[in-house]
């Protein structure tokens, strides 16, 4: 337990490398899009296009600020800071890596004996951020966004929540730095078919709890212009992208921890270089780093579900793969093991 | 258009106020400002949740009135207006008016002219496809499909640059012929992309044909049913994904096209999915015919020699009266056709476009009526997306390909 | 308790430091206040307030949502104390799950999961 003034300093501190890091997210997605697309993407901004996330950041302060006629005002100004609130949030709770690693500090702003439920509990709390958004704009555009996106949500959740739960009963505990210490692959090579399939439908409903093709009915611009973001400009829009974005690293983040043993290095280099698994950040950056491309990857190759297959895809497959997977855990742990 | 659907009324925002919510639909206006309606088609549509009850296209934005300004314009003069209604496939309209025009002065073409506006109108078409793969999937949301097919269309537009001097207006068939010969790396320009293109059409179907997503979201959406698209008078490459093998250069062959092999792929289904799959077969079927007419291609003459039509060269205006007479008269005011009406339906990448010309004598034509297939395919709309989603009202307006210039003439 | 005392710590850093980018384009730009105007409706001004009525089936769907959800809560404590219990946790959230599982099969006869 730190003492509270530590506690202070790393909640700042993460609160800034997260804005930091959706900056430069959004440039390396752009650069990467623009490499699969036979473009280059911004390069015109200081080398590689550097200062861009600043230029955007400006650009964004500066925009005139809009409010619908007739719009719910409070609501509709509350909502992006809803939004960006839990999702900055939910990071806390994931252990960057050993206790004391970090300077002789923890690596993590809270250490939660429920830190999965928590995780799990704040990013559902954002997307009212997105509900609201759409619901106040007085906009018919954004009101279809918003309904997508509850819609959406309660496909998911289910699958979402239900796929962790293979990780919780062969670890034992919601505690996500325990989770990672257990480390679930190492129990029994029993396991590995029910964690396979639990990891895919979490990576799958992870995708669709942030929005991102080929689950991005709330936004998608084909149909709904910009769903629930019709209507902001300037820094509310700018904040409903850094929650996505930040949305995006806490999902990463999160895979990462439960299914890939996250603050922890791979084995091959702690036999090589002992100790190497104890640094700490390194190896979930690396970790999430994959997932990110991943998304960035989809994106550039997707199209789009149809809300109605989305909802169909969330019912009948997500939840039955992941309620399987389950009840094959618990038959390898209660008669096997 | 359908009944108004009973019980509609639109909430005013004092009854909203007062709480006063009623049974209705939501009626949203999606355009002339939407990011997927191919220009500024604008549609009224009634949603229930979100499927679709009432549809109704509001036209007219892009009215530029060309058929009338075509009526104060000579012969030559009226082809500067035919290429800009469909900007995506061109020459498709350039050669329908020359073929009209040329009915009406029983002009002969030259064989090199012919074969060289089959490869031209071929290789449009297949740029028009480019477009409408692209642009059609990225309305499902799929981003990397539309840079891939602007690349390639890159290579054809290059192509048309190299023949005509221009990108996109191009204005380079003449009545009689063409503006001049194809340049010399032209053959080669064309060979090169026959050679590279089928690899590239490989990539597109592993792409999307192949993919789940893509396929979930068009199969079964927007069925025109065989009898009710022959009512609609729908024709093109919709038409025929709804089974109807009716394809003008089949039907009635012009410009030589009875001469070259190729295929009409048809479909059953009648769904956005074989409307998709219905362009991107025939792709391959313009590659055949264009690598066919680049076999054929002999040197010669690009322009009907009969000097009513087109001027004399200029090394004749130094030793012959009659020539400059010839060129003066063109010149100043154009030919006369002699009094007559023509029409010759040809096959756009939309579908059937005519030119129906009505000649008074004069050097200008008396009344000049375009059929456009954009417009007639667009009736369809409503057909497919009534008792559709939201989302798939998009993929119907991107398989139905209308192009707005078309449309609104 | 005291564990979770970090948590408001970090909301109330989150709460500042979101407060103050939010206060940028004031502080930074003196605009008084954000401009009204009316909604996009692709070019077309809005006569009537957005809000409707939603389909019925929103409410069906939600109310699924919430039976499975509140299943999804019961599940996790069990999977905590799963491995000390043994299969007799097994069966016994197996005969919970069973009952849900008819009511989700009921629901689907009656055709709750048509979605459209």
């Amino acid at each position: 337990m730190d003492p509270l003034w530590v506690t202070l300093i790393k909640a700042f501190v993460l609160c800034l490398v997260l804005l930091g890091a959706f900056a430069y997210m959004t440039l390396i997605e752009r650069r990467i899009l623009g490499r699969m697309q036979h473009r280059h993407g911004p390069n015109r901004t200081g080398p590689f296009g550097l200062l861009q996330p600043i230029a955007d950041a400006i650009k964004s302060v500066f925009k005139e600020d809009i409010i619908v006629t007739n719009a719910d005002k409070v609501v509709y100004v509350m909502a992006p800071m809803i939004s960006i609130i839990f999702a900055l949030s939910a990071f806390g709770a994931i252990p960057g890596g050993p206790a004391g690693s970090l300077f002789g500090f923890n690596p993590w702003v809270v250490d939660l004996d429920i830190g999965v439920l928590y995780v799990l509990a704040v990013t559902s709390v954002g997307v009212y951020g997105i509900f609201l958004g759409g619901w106040a704009s007085n906009s018919k555009y954004a009101l279809l966004g918003s309904l997508r996106s509850s819609a959406q949500i309660i496909s998911y959740e289910l699958g979402l929540g239900l796929s962790v739960l293979s990780v919780i009963m062969i670890a034992g505990t919601l505690n996500l730095r325990e989770i990672v210490e257990v480390g679930v692959w190492t129990v029994s090579p029993w396991l590995w078919p029910p964690l396979a399939v639990a990891f895919v439908a979490f990576v799958i409903s992870a995708i669709a709890e942030v929005n991102r093709t080929p689950f991005d009915l709330p936004e998608a611009e084909q149909e709904i212009v910009a769903g629930y973001l019709t209507e902001y400009s300037g820094i509310k829009w700018a904040l409903y992208q850094m929650s996505e974005y930040v949305n995006m690293m806490t999902a990463a983040a999160f895979i990462s921890t439960l299914f890939l043993g996250g603050y922890r290095g791979p084995y091959v280099l702690e036999r090589l270089i002992p100790g190497s698994s104890e640094w700490p950040i390194i190896w979930l950056v690396l970790k999430m780093a994959i997932f990110m491309f991943l998304f960035i990857w989809l994106r550039a190759t997707l199209p789009r579900f149809r809300y109605d297959q989305l909802m169909r895809f969330g019912w009948l497959y997500l939840f039955e793969v992941a309620l399987a997977a389950t009840l094959l855990t618990g038959a390898v742990i209660a008669f096997v093991l | 258009m359908t009944e108004r659907p009973a019980g509609y009324h639109a909430l005013t925002v004092d009854e909203e106020r007062r709480g006063d919510f009623d049974t209705r639909f939501m009626r949203i206006n999606v355009g002339p400002q939407h990011p997927s309606t191919h220009g500024v088609l604008r549609l009224v549509v009634d949603l229930d949740g979100e499927r679709i009850v009432r549809i109704s296209p509001q036209i007219g934005y892009l009215h530029t009135g060309f058929e009338k300004t075509m009526e104060h314009r000579t012969y030559q003069q009226v082809i500067t207006y035919t290429n800009r209604m469909d900007y995506v496939h061109s020459f498709a309209h350039d050669l329908a008016y020359v073929l009209s025009a040329e009915k009406l002065m029983e002009a002969r073409v030259p064989e090199r002219a012919q074969r060289v506006r089959v490869i031209l109108t071929e290789l449009n078409r297949i740029a028009s496809h480019l477009v409408f793969l692209g642009t059609g999937i990225l309305d499902m949301g799929a981003l990397t499909l539309f840079f891939y097919t602007m690349r390639e269309r890159e290579q054809l537009l290059d192509i048309f640059e190299s023949v005509t001097g221009v990108r996109m207006n191009f204005g380079y068939f003449r009545v009689g012929g063409l503006y001049r010969d194809v340049p010399e790396s032209f053959e080669h320009d064309v060979r090169a992309f026959l050679a590279g293109f089928p690899k590239m059409l490989d990539q597109y179907a592993t792409m999307f044909m192949k993919n789940d997503i893509f396929v979930n979201r068009t199969k079964g959406v927007g069925v025109i049913p065989r009898e009710r698209a022959l009512e609609y008078g729908l024709t093109g490459p919709s038409l025929r994904a709804s089974g109807v093998p009716l394809d003008f250069r089949k039907a009635e062959p012009y410009s030589g096209y009875e001469e070259y092999a190729f295929e009409v792929p048809t479909s059953e289904e009648g769904d956005a999915f074989a409307r998709f799959e219905m362009r991107f077969r025939e792709m391959t079927q313009c590659l055949r015919i264009v690598e066919q007419a680049l076999d054929r291609l002999e040197p010669g003459p690009v322009q009907d020699p009969d000097r009513r039509i087109s001027l004399p060269p200029r090394s004749e205006l130094e030793t012959s009266m009659e020539a400059v007479i010839f060129h003066f008269k063109l010149v100043t005011e154009g030919f006369h056709p002699p009094r007559g009406v023509s029409y010759v339906a040809t096959e756009s990448a939309r579908g059937e476009l005519g030119y129906y010309l009505v000649s008074d004598g004069g050097s200008m034509p008396y009344r000049v009526k375009v059929r456009v297939p954009s417009l007639i395919n667009l009736q369809s709309l409503e057909l497919a997306c009534v008792g559709g989603l939201f989302a798939d009202m998009v993929v119907n307006i991107a398989t139905l390909d209308p192009v707005m210039g078309d449309v609104d003439k | 308790m005291e564990n979770y005392a970090p948590i408001l710590v970090l909301m109330a850093v989150v709460i500042v430091i979101v407060g103050l980018i939010y206060r940028l384009p004031a502080l930074l730009g003196g605009r008084a206040s954000a401009r009204e105007r009316p909604g996009y409706l692709s070019g077309a001004v809005p006569r009537e307030h957005a809000m409707s009525r939603f389909h019925v089936r929103w409410y069906l769907v939600g109310l699924l949502f919430l039976a499975f959800d509140m299943e999804m809560v019961f599940m996790y404590p069990w999977a905590v104390v799963f491995a000390d219990i043994g299969w007799m946790a097994m069966v016994e959230m197996g005969m919970f799950l069973l009952i849900l599982l008819l009511g989700v099969l009921y629901a689907w006869r009656e055709g709750a999961f048509r979605w459209t």
